[in-house]
């Protein structure tokens, strides 16, 4: 038969048992659109990840806390200025460093309190984690000696108390007993990689938020460093370790790190989670592939008179197999465009959660080629059923 | 070359329960082209078998098979499939039309397999489907016709390959008595514009409108 007149067989077919085909293409318009939102979930991770890490430098290092269930806060060495004065004489492959605590303190802006997250920091932390004043002043080499009560805002801080930044600017803050002068504004960044998000924070020169009792006991002292180059971080690891090794009581509390290991991390995860993410998909795809096959197998068996019949018209067993491993494939294209259609409806939806989507039309092509496959793979079984009927046997089927 | 069936010493058996029954033994027979033989028998007798046999749709086990020159013995899958669709016109007792198609697509459906193109099918089935009377029903489907004009839309079907045989199946079975004699008449006037019908029946009066009656007994002919 050519292979038109076979694709008209199929069409009749098709629309002779609308509802069955619909129900049939379901698991594949399911699994399509799982297919396209998974995929768009796993770039939207990825790319979010691309842009928390795009200006953060590789060389950057980094000498935390390795928090324990029972760390006691009170009796654990802290880093300070002492510390970082000394790894950096003794050490060649770094740059700079700085030394930074977190802690969370009432505010008062323009009469309303609430509670933010305040930064010490001392000199050198805007090169190093890419925080740019956008307005005002960054603290001066005066500002950190004297521990002046000054304080650079967050981006979203200074927006929402003041509509516009620069409005910030020469206003004031009241942390605890004292009032605090807003000398500058961050950039705006929308990331929290460094262990704080710049846009939510209160930045202070590290002197003046020890002298005025801002720290509590869980404010432990962090260092954020950069070096020469990416190829030195494991020398440079290598030496700030021995500095601290006879420094402190007991360094082992302190693990070193540098960022590059944490973009690889971070990507690792994201790839992990779209792998994951993908073989939910195929399992989806596998049941839909399951059910057109079921579907199919129910469909030769009441069409076996019917193949019965072009069987003893002649037809070939190649064009009774076509028939139906094109008929699948019919629903497999069906049910892949309709799934592409619907998730045009259903991405936009996504923007609703907290998981960020990238749309592709990779995404739909892949979600496309696989609606396509499974039907082919899980078509071909009953297909070939069919066309291996004996035409007499079929024809006195009842 | 006047010889369109030809069965020599045809057996046939089949194994039911680990017994061997032997449905067709040593079956003879000739049919000459414009012949009209009926084959007689009571259920049970064979004729399905050798309805199948005579069909290419089975396969004899031991003996020689001649369908209008082609030794059917040797012929593969495939070539059966041919055979069954260029030099047979099937007439069924239950008509096996296929019920989603029009009687059109229904007739044309033989000159497709041929890969004869739509419009070229068209025009010779459209022939047929006036010659048995149906042309006002062209584009209706099977079940909104009655049981007879059913039969001759299936006959109309069977002569689009203008095959070298017809091969009737109790094609009056399913019909009332009025109805089966229309049919028979077709029969009739096919057999007179020179077409070789075999027909496969249990009723002495149906077989009685052929020429020759053969009767098939425990798979004996004679």
């Amino acid at each position: 038969m050519r292979l038109i007149e076979i694709l008209r067989m199929i069409g009749i077919n098709l629309v002779q048992n609308k509802s069955k085909v619909l129900l049939t293409s379901l698991g594949i318009i399911i699994g399509t659109l799982t297919i396209i939102l998974v995929i768009a979930i796993g770039q939207g991770g990825e790319e979010q990840i691309a842009a928390q890490f795009s200006n953060m430098s590789a060389e950057t290092i980094y000498i935390n806390m390795s928090y324990s269930p029972n760390l006691n806060y009170e009796t654990v060495s802290h880093l300070n200025e002492e510390h970082l004065k000394q790894i950096k004489e003794e050490n060649s492959y770094l740059r700079m460093i700085y030394l930074r605590a977190i802690s969370y303190k009432m505010v008062t802006i323009k009469g309303d309190k609430k509670n933010f997250t305040i930064v010490g920091v001392t000199e050198g932390y805007s090169e190093i984690s890419n925080l740019l004043i956008t307005q005002g002043n960054d603290f001066s080499e005066e500002d950190m000696l004297d521990a002046k009560r000054v304080v650079v805002l967050g981006y979203n801080i200074a927006s929402e108390a003041f509509f516009e930044p620069e409005n910030a600017i020469g206003e004031f803050i009241r942390i605890g007993d004292y009032q605090y002068e807003i000398i500058g504004v961050l950039e705006k960044k929308s990331e929290g990689l460094q262990g704080f998000s710049p846009d939510e924070s209160i930045i202070i020169p590290f002197s003046t938020a020890e002298n005025n009792d801002l720290f509590d006991k869980y404010a432990i002292p962090q260092a954020v460093g950069l070096v020469i180059s990416t190829k030195e971080i494991k020398q440079a690891i290598n030496r700030i370790q021995s500095t601290l090794d006879y420094m402190l009581e007991d360094s082992s509390m302190y693990v070193i790190e540098d960022a590059g290991g944490r973009i690889d991390a971070a990507t690792a995860s994201a790839r992990m989670m779209k792998m994951l993410l993908i073989s939910i998909a195929t399992i989806v795809f596998v049941v839909g592939g399951i059910g057109i096959m079921n579907v199919l197998f129910v469909s030769v068996k009441e069409r076996t008179k019917e193949i019965g019949v072009l069987k003893a018209l002649g037809t070939s067993k190649r064009d009774i197999l076509l028939q139906f491993l094109l008929e699948s494939v019919g629903i497999g294209v069906f049910g892949g465009i309709v799934g592409v259609a619907m998730s045009y409806v259903a991405l936009p939806f996504m923007k609703y959660t907290d998981i960020p989507v990238a749309a592709s039309i990779n995404g739909q092509i892949v979600a496309l080629i696989f609606a396509v496959t499974t039907a082919g793979l899980f078509g071909f079984y009953p297909a070939y059923k069919a066309s291996e009927l004996k035409p007499i046997d079929a024809l006195n089927y009842e | 070359m006047n010889e369109i069936v030809s069965l020599r010493n045809i057996d046939k058996s089949y194994t039911i329960a680990n017994e061997k029954l032997q449905v067709l033994k040593h079956i003879n027979l000739t049919i000459t082209k414009g012949d009209y033989i009926a084959i007689l028998g009571a259920s049970g007798s064979g004729k399905s078998t050798l309805m199948n046999v005579i069909g290419c749709m089975d396969t004899a086990d031991a003996g020689e098979y001649c369908l209008d020159g082609v030794d059917v013995g040797s012929c593969s899958e495939h070539e059966l499939s041919v055979l069954r669709n260029e030099k047979i016109g099937f007439i069924f007792q239950k008509y096996h039309l296929i019920p989603q198609y029009t009687i059109l697509q229904n007739v044309i459906l033989p000159l497709l397999i041929q890969r004869k193109s739509r419009l070229d099918a068209t025009s010779i089935a459209e022939e047929y489907i006036k010659m048995v009377g149906l042309w006002e029903r062209i584009s209706h489907k099977p079940n909104e016709l009655s049981g007879g004009q059913q039969q001759r839309m299936a006959i109309a079907r069977a002569l689009v390959t203008t095959p070298a045989l017809l091969l009737a199946d109790e094609p009056t079975g399913a019909l009332d008595s009025q109805t089966g004699k229309e049919i028979l008449s077709l029969f009739q006037k096919l057999n007179d514009m020179g077409n070789t019908i075999i027909m496969i029946t249990h009723d002495t009066k149906v077989a009685e409108h052929s020429k020759r009656i053969f009767h098939l007994n425990d798979g004996v002919l004679n």
